[in-house]
């Protein structure tokens, strides 16, 4: 029971409204935009209405309960913490005034100095070092996978080398050299690329299959046993 | 300056200039050549006969030779002129009062008048400074001095005057206005050097300093040479290659100056015609009144003038002034100012025979052609009608608009016509292109619908069609997915395990059949699951999943935690990872981002991640499940289903499903694969069939 009514309701009545919006995006296909236009406002509409719960509820559960929490207990420490967040917050919101707009500016470069110092560190330790050992490093399980993997980091990175153009002397034999390996990599990127469209595509059918599933349910569970009745009087049923 | 007024300026033998300061640059920047040594200076004792012929009134037996080589315009104006004329005769030309003595004049006079000496060696005397003097001043006095023994040396040049240097003479004679105007600098002139007999050497003549500038004090008689430019200015004339600055010969002289004195008076109205406008403007039309003449823009050079009583030329009886002494009765005063002392000019100001190129008063040129053009405003060519725009000129050139004339041509408009036919024919085959463009939009939305339509079929019969369609067998599951199967059949019963829902309902559809799979296993395993979501949205999504992993009548208890929404993207992550206690971290993502966020923040980390991510986050996900950072990985759909079949051992038989019902997505997916090939290589096909080339726009544009 979810607000007084049945979970199984609210399941129908969620089935169809989304079954309903549905179509309204499959109207596009017919021409109609005004239906297709109204299933996309009323996603961002909701999309929004609920970012903005989710956040209200949030703060709700991570500041209030909290606070409440560190006070019944005295503690000092997370109630300076929770202070200090929402100090940090309100300097947020004086950024919508002019006058204010610089403490503002503390908030701002509290956010962008941690988000930058974590983003940073993670990629220098769990992308560039991690795949470049791994890249550089024969497991022994299969030779060929490796060597095509290597074969292929190493060019597609030499591909973005944009400098090898000497054309006289004896760096050109070396330019001629790297721009061949450019096009070795290009041709891994080409077929990077190509792999990356074919799982948007799956991605995109598994998406309408997952849509027309819900609308058959939709018609096997509600349209149908509605119809059937008459379908039988009619003796098509 | 011309250079005949820079000639006029100094001699060769350069007398002390007192105020040399105060005459313009224009003035007394170029020397002069010596007219004087080349000037015939007849002598007379008395001072009817220092007078020449040409500046004598008329006599009424005048020689036949004399009057055979006056010219017209040097004549003195008929004695019985019309009542009209008489009417604006100012007063400066009325008659004279009685002649002043001869003793009177002043030694510049008597300087300028030519002594005998050196009218014999005239023609002989020709010093290399005659080659620097003007023939055109040397011819001048071929007429006025005709009476004189040296006169007749330059008749050969005199019939390459031209005409409209002829017919200077009779418009200024027979027109008094222009009289009234002539330059004041013409007044400063001596009259004539028959007043006196004095040497030709300029040496002789420092008297004349303190009155006039240096360059009027060697003036000698023939220094009225400038009437020919004079002559443009106060009367209409043609306009001559001097004029226009084309340099003069000083070996031969031109045409026009050696008709200087040739008599051939013609008609006025030719000359109005061929006159440029220009001149027309400056012309004075009408003889102004006399109260117009004092009213003239004052003259430094302004002096009482003595005028004979209609027999001479106003501007030779002007020539008198420094000679005669003004009586009350006979003299004419042009008011001005004697800024510069007598005859000095003023430093950094215009000659008035300047000034008077630009009248002032409109009323004094009035013409009916000189009010259509505009005229200047300020400047030295204020009221100056038909100059050059300047100003639309340089608003042009500086960016500025321009004032568009209301009047536009009939070539204009015609031309204009012509360019907007273009346009039109322009306009045309561009809607004639658009057209085309809308068939082929039209085209193109055919074939874009067909295509949705043919993979929409491709996808919805084979759903439609249930189990009786069968076209795909159970997948395999990967290695990276069977590392997933086993690592979550290693949890124990109630591990912690943190699962994040990071997509949101645009991708629910697809990563839905992940998770449910996923949350199945854990709950089969008996797992704590908490949930998480870097997605607003995420929690909402993630609620959905759990609640329809198992059927209402399991009896299989669920232990899941949904935690909300974790905003700050990585540092979430960082914050997560940080004070969990799961073992085990499952990333249910639909981007790459969220994915490299987790993996990286997970690197160093002793718990264990796996990732069911979506087909398009596929590839790059592959490279962290063979590093391995990712202890295992199931993609998209099919990766579901056959981490599906894996489950069908694991789970209770009652909680499994139809294998035909798992298959059901396969069945789709396949299908669509093979109408996408299909229609890849019928558009392919056709596109080279078509002749059109490349798909894209330049195809279409060669086509």
């Amino acid at each position: 029971m979810i607000f007084g009514v049945p979970e199984a309701m609210i399941n129908l009545i969620g089935t169809i409204v989304a079954t309903v919006l549905t179509l309204c995006v499959f109207s596009y296909l017919l021409g109609i935009r005004v239906l297709y236009r109204l299933a996309l406002h009323v996603l961002i509409g909701a999309g929004v209405a609920y970012a903005v719960v989710v956040a209200l509820s949030t703060l709700y559960t991570r500041v209030w309960l909290r606070w409440t929490d560190a006070s019944a207990h005295g503690d000092v420490w997370m109630m300076g913490y929770l202070v200090s967040g929402v100090v940090l917050g309100v300097l947020l919101w004086l950024k919508l005034w002019r006058r204010t707009s610089g403490w503002g500016n503390i908030s701002t470069g509290y956010l962008v100095g941690v988000g930058l110092g974590v983003a940073a560190g993670g990629a220098l330790r769990g992308t560039l070092v991690a795949q470049s050992i791994a890249t550089a490093t024969f497991t022994g399980t299969d030779p060929l996978a490796f060597f095509i993997g290597l074969l292929g980091t190493l060019t597609v990175l030499i591909s973005f080398t944009f400098t090898a153009t000497w054309r006289r002397g004896p760096l050109k034999a070396v330019a001629r050299f790297v721009q061949g390996l450019s096009a070795v990599g290009r041709f891994f990127l080409y077929i990077a690329l190509g792999a990356t469209f074919a799982g948007v595509y799956v991605a995109s059918v598994s998406v309408l299959i997952g849509q027309a599933q819900l609308v058959g349910r939709f018609l096997d569970q509600f349209v149908l046993p509605m119809l059937r009745p008459l379908l039988s009087q009619i003796g098509l049923g | 300056m011309p250079d005949w007024i820079a000639r006029l300026g100094t001699p060769t033998a350069k007398p002390p200039v007192p105020a040399k300061p105060e005459v313009p640059d224009w003035l007394a920047g170029k020397p002069s050549t010596p007219q004087v040594t080349k000037l015939p200076a007849p002598v007379t004792p008395s001072a009817e006969a220092e007078v020449p012929d040409w500046l004598k009134p008329p006599s009424p037996t005048p020689t036949p030779a004399v009057e055979a080589e006056i010219p017209d315009w040097l004549k003195p104006p008929s004695p019985a002129p019309t009542p009209a004329v008489e009417a604006e005769v100012p007063d400066w030309l009325k008659p004279p009062p009685p002649a002043p003595t001869e003793t009177e004049a002043p030694d510049w006079l008597s300087q300028l008048a030519p002594t005998p000496t050196s009218t014999e060696p005239f023609a002989s005397t020709a010093s290399p400074i005659e080659t620097e003097t003007p023939d055109w001043l040397a011819q001048l006095p071929s007429a006025a001095v005709a009476a004189t023994p040296s006169a007749p040396a330059v008749p050969p040049i005199e019939s390459e005057a031209p005409d409209w240097l002829s017919q200077l003479a009779p418009s200024a004679i027979e027109e008094p206005s222009a009289l009234a105007e002539s330059p004041d600098w013409l007044a400063r002139v001596p009259p004539t050097a028959a007043m006196s007999p004095v040497p030709s050497e300029p040496e002789a003549v420092p008297s004349i300093e303190p009155e006039a500038p240096d360059w009027l004090a060697q003036l000698s008689p023939l220094a009225v040479a400038p009437e020919p430019e004079l002559s443009p200015v106060t009367k209409p004339a043609k306009p001559g290659p001097a004029l226009i600055g084309e340099p003069v010969s000083e070996l031969e002289p031109p045409e026009w100056l050696a008709d200087m004195g040739k008599p051939g008076p013609a008609p006025a109205a030719p000359v109005l015609t061929e006159m440029p406008d220009w001149l027309k403007e400056i012309e004075p039309k009408s003889s102004p009144a006399p109260s117009e003449v004092e009213a003239e823009a004052p003259s430094p050079f302004a002096e009482p003038v003595v005028l004979p009583p209609g027999e001479m030329p106003a501007w030779l009886q002007e020539l008198k002034v420094e000679a005669v002494t003004p009586t009350a009765g006979g003299v004419a005063r042009v008011p001005g100012p004697k800024a510069a002392g007598e005859g000095g000019l003023v430093a950094a100001q215009l000659p008035s025979w300047l000034q008077g190129l630009g009248p002032k008063e409109p009323s004094a040129v009035a013409a009916p052609k000189v009010e259509e053009e505009p005229a200047e405003t300020k400047g030295a060519l204020a009221g100056v009608r038909g100059t050059l725009p300047v100003a639309p000129i340089a608003l042009q050139m500086s960016g500025a608009g321009i004032s568009v004339s209301p009047e536009i041509p009939a070539g204009d408009l015609a031309g204009a016509g012509a360019l907007q036919e273009l346009l039109a024919r322009g306009m045309t085959a561009v809607v004639r292109r658009e057209g085309e463009s809308r068939a082929r939009r039209l085209e193109g939305k055919v074939w874009r619908g067909f295509v949705l339509l043919f993979i929409a079929l491709a996808v919805i019969v084979p759903l439609a069609l249930g189990s009786d369609f069968s076209l795909v067998s159970a997948p395999s599951l990967p290695k990276a997915g069977d590392d997933m199967h086993k690592s979550i059949e290693g949890l124990a019963p109630g591990a912690q395990v943190l699962v994040a829902f990071d997509y949101d309902a645009t991708q629910a559809p697809e990563m839905d059949v992940l998770a449910r799979v996923v949350m199945r296993h854990l709950v089969a395993r008996q797992a704590h699951i908490e949930v998480v979501s870097l997605y607003p949205a995420g929690p909402a999504v993630a609620q959905a999943v759990i609640n329809n992993t198992l059927p209402v009548t399991s009896l299989i208890k669920m232990d899941v935690t949904n935690r909300g929404y974790w905003p700050g993207q990585a540092t979430a992550v960082a914050s997560l990872v940080a004070e969990t206690k799961s073992s085990m971290v499952i990333e249910l993502a639909a981007t790459p981002d969220t994915l490299r966020w987790w993996v990286e923040q997970m690197a160093g980390r002793p718990q264990k991640l796996l990732a069911g991510v979506s087909a398009s986050v596929e590839p790059a996900a592959q490279p962290y499940a063979a590093s391995p950072q990712l202890k295992g990985l199931i993609a998209g759909v099919p990766g579901a289903i056959a981490y599906q079949f894996k489950l069908r051992g694991t789970l209770p038989q009652n909680e499994q499903q139809n294998p035909a019902d798992l298959l059901a997505p396969l069945n789709s997916i396949a299908v669509a694969n093979v109408a996408l090939v299909f229609v890849m290589i019928f558009g392919g096909v056709i596109q080279l069939l078509s002749g059109r080339g490349s798909p894209s726009g330049d195809g279409r544009r060669r086509g």
